[in-house]
């Protein structure tokens, strides 16, 4: 059965659950105190027997001599919030779990902050162990999400996941 | 007709433009579409990009009017 804050969203009409899609994105980098405030409201789904999460940091590559200082991250947004909702509908059906978040960062996020937090929750530790990574993957690859990698000295390139 | 094509990341930092308007007398496809572009744009003729028409991708083949939402993407960087 899903995260009961998703509230029941199979049992909805289409037009129903185009209102009730998530908002993945979030403005500027993702905070541990919202992480851990994510943690500490699944304590009450006692059915919950494991959490996995993953968090995607903003690294200080160095090209060139140069290290990044940051990445600005921008995004078609309304197919970006398209290709999420089909990311978590797959998860859903692949594995057994009770609930899924995905947020993703907008604007500047500097090295050493958290621009990606991926949630997963289910009765059973095997499944969070394999839908973290299917998530992260399909995220990865298919969400389009684009970033500008800033430099000491105001130069910039633009990130391509691989 | 008038078709508006939105550009994001490195492709609108190339083209200059966030979207631009191209103009066809009849219904195009998206790989017409694309000719169109980098007649305009030949910058972009070895840049990897992708064409989302209605916010779907492989859309070569698609079937492109005023109302239909175009959009060229340069490689993903989510994460």
């Amino acid at each position: 059965m899903p995260c009961s804050h998703l509230l029941q969203v199979d049992k909805l009409s289409n037009m129903e659950k185009e209102k009730k899609r998530k908002n993945t994105f979030i403005d500027g980098a993702i905070s541990p105190l919202f992480i851990s405030e994510s943690i500490a409201k699944h304590q009450s789904k006692t059915s919950i027997g494991a959490h996995n999460i993953f968090m995607g940091q903003v690294r200080a590559d160095e090209i060139e001599g140069q290290k990044v200082q940051g990445i600005l991250y921008s995004a078609y947004q309304e197919m970006a919030e398209d290709v999420f909702y089909q990311i978590r509908e797959t998860a859903f059906e692949k594995f057994q779990l009770n609930c899924l978040h995905i947020y993703h960062s907008l604007g500047m996020v500097k090295t050493g902050e958290i621009c990606l937090f991926v949630f997963v929750s289910s009765p059973h530790r095997k499944e969070v162990f394999k839908a973290i990574e299917f998530l992260v993957e399909e995220i990865k690859s298919k969400a389009p999400v684009f970033g500008k990698e800033l430099f000491e000295d105001n130069s910039h390139q633009w990130k391509k996941n691989t | 007709m008038e078709i508006e094509l939105k550009y994001f990341g490195q492709i609108a930092e190339l083209t200059g433009k966030e979207t631009e308007t191209y103009t066809t007398s009849e219904v195009i496809t998206g790989a017409q579409l694309i000719t169109k572009v980098l007649e305009k744009h030949p910058l972009l003729k070895d840049f990897n990009y992708q064409l989302a028409v209605n916010k779907k991708l492989n859309a070569l083949e698609e079937q492109i009017t005023t109302d239909t939402e175009c959009a060229l993407l340069p490689p993903f960087a989510g994460g």
